[in-house]
């Protein structure tokens, strides 16, 4: 008897609890906006502008996001924050973005937005983080927003592929990792991280850029078939009629882990995917310096299937240990990066 | 009842043979996995056997072959062909017989080992010049993946048996499934006809 009603006793108690916490957490005081400043600095001899929103206290939670089909505006959302005082819609004048914008899109949450010349690309062409309380230069706790120009992040320029419009196939994703190395590093990891620095440099070239996957994602989706995995990754390219060049990128693996170099492919028959397959094998020779397994033609799915000239290239081994950790160094990234964009420039130059 | 325990003993005594038939006579390239690949000695042995019922009491005849396999080179490149011996018992395919033989592995200077050592062969049948190969889930499994790696294993598979002049190529089936690819480079949706350009040139 006396068990049930202790058992009782308990349930009210913990919905007693529930009630105050979450009342407690709704009466939190809000974050309050009171400190906004541009400035430009020079980083690795680079321009990078810093936009500064401070605020009145410590501990802001937020998260970051680009939509695909804004690509250029750079949104933040700032939980419990109302904007305060400062100025909703700064225009900026200045090469790398154009406007913030700050808007409370619901109680108790503010969002920013911030157009950038280039897409947003995390690492590349901005970063976001949060800085404590400086005293002496007077600024409060902040959010700083780093913006540059993707090109520098990257290190170096591409001619030739303005008003071009490319698709970049980052391989595997998701919940196909592809090719797993000796130490673990996964093939997916490394085809999207290489493939999005070649998105930063050809779009500071003036290209257009549609990604096939721009996170660590299934393109069709989780449980998908082989054919409609690969066909999904086709069809972004079918789908979108100005695209001109097709470049899938993937690492290589092998059963013997003495087995390494690049390579990179074309559909036997196809003449431009033999050039853009060539012009690729001589940039990545030239920048990563691998053993040159050549250019071949191969049976593979998506550059057999997609209508425009395509060319899927093994950047390295990951099987192999060597290359399993190049491959997964940032600055041997940027150079495969860059040779990945500039062979895409001589394509449509030579 | 007796008849059925009578075709038992047989069913029994065919898989004994066939499977004592291929294990000692592994030659000196081939390492001894076939433990592994036990399960497709006893399919083609039941279809042996099941054949000779109406041979019932004839003795089961065992005859040599040699048949060409492909291994890869160590560096993935190009296949390195390998001449081997097979002992066909009699009703035993000798593709079975070659597929079997190619995937004990090697471990000759040179050569590598890409199919999986996990995996078994469902079946393997031949019509209108397609053979049609069904392995086991474990070559998915244990397999290694990579355009090179994909490329090298279908390879092996398709060219050691468009050696047979009657096979022009081959479609693979996982589980009985038909695949669509291995490892999401190649596309295996139609039969493959035999991969000369990683042949020795």
């Amino acid at each position: 008897m006396s068990s049930k009603l202790f058992r009782l006793l308990a349930f009210v108690a913990l919905i007693l609890c529930m009630t105050v916490s979450e009342g407690f957490a709704a009466s939190q005081p809000m974050h309050k906006l009171n400190y906004f400043q541009t400035s430009t600095i020079q980083k690795d001899g680079q321009d990078v502008l810093l936009v500064e929103i401070g605020m009145n206290k410590d501990g802001l939670e937020y998260d970051v996001l680009v939509k695909p089909y804004m690509q250029n505006r750079l949104i933040i959302n700032l939980q419990r924050t109302t904007p305060g005082k400062i100025d909703r819609d700064i225009p900026l004048k200045n090469d790398l973005a154009k406007r913030v914008k700050i808007q409370e899109v619901e109680t108790g949450r503010t969002q920013i937005s911030v157009d950038l010349a280039h897409a947003a690309v995390e690492g590349s062409s901005y970063n976001v983080y949060t800085l404590p309380e400086d005293r002496k230069a007077k600024k409060p706790y902040r959010l700083v927003i780093e913006v540059m120009s993707p090109a520098s992040a990257v290190g170096g320029k591409v001619e030739g592929v303005k008003g071009h419009a490319i698709v970049l196939d980052p391989g595997h994703g998701g919940s196909d990792s592809g090719a797993v190395g000796p130490d673990g590093v996964t093939e997916k990891e490394v085809t999207l991280a290489v493939s999005k620095k070649v998105q930063a440099l050809l779009q500071a070239g003036g290209a257009r850029v549609i990604m096939t996957r721009e996170t660590d994602r299934d393109v069709y989706g989780i449980n998908a078939t082989d054919t409609q995995e690969l066909q999904a990754r086709v069809n972004v390219a079918l789908y979108a009629p100005e695209s001109e060049l097709f470049v899938s990128i993937h690492c290589n693996a092998f059963s013997n882990p003495a087995a390494h170099g690049m390579e990179t492919y074309y559909y036997d028959g196809s003449y431009r995917g033999q050039r853009l397959a060539a012009l690729l094998n001589e940039e990545l020779a030239a920048e990563g310096g691998l053993f040159n397994r050549g250019v071949k033609t191969a049976n593979f799915y998506v550059i057999k299937h997609t209508n425009v000239p395509a060319s899927l290239i093994e950047l390295g081994f990951i099987t192999n240990y060597q290359e399993e950790h190049l491959l997964m160094d940032d600055a041997y990234q940027d150079k495969l990066a860059l040779a990945v964009a500039k062979a895409i420039g001589r394509y449509f130059q030579e | 009842m007796k008849l059925k325990k009578y075709i038992l003993c047989m069913f029994a005594l065919a898989i004994l043979l066939v499977a004592g038939g291929c294990d000692p006579q592994g030659e000196k390239q081939t390492p001894s996995s076939s433990s592994s690949s036990s399960s497709a000695v006893s399919s083609s042995g039941s279809s042996a056997s099941s054949s000779s019922t109406s041979t019932v009491a004839k003795p089961v005849e065992t005859k040599e072959m040699t048949v060409k396999v492909y291994y890869p080179n160590d560096e993935g490149e190009r296949l390195v062909a390998v001449s081997r011996k097979v002992k066909l018992s009699d009703g035993a395919d000798k593709y079975t017989a070659a597929l079997k033989s190619l995937m004990e592995g090697t471990k000759e200077k040179g050569q590598s080992t890409i199919i999986p050592r996990q995996t078994k062969i469902r079946s393997v049948k031949v019509k209108d010049g397609v053979a049609t190969v069904d392995f086991s889930g474990d070559i998915l499994k244990h397999f290694v993946g990579g355009s090179t790696g994909e490329e090298m294993l279908v390879g092996s598979v398709v060219n050691t048996l468009t050696e047979f002049p009657e096979v022009t190529s081959v479609q693979i089936l996982i589980d009985g499934k038909p695949v669509e690819s291995l490892a999401g480079h190649m596309d295996l949706t139609v039969p493959i006809k035999r991969m000369e350009s990683i042949l020795p040139k």
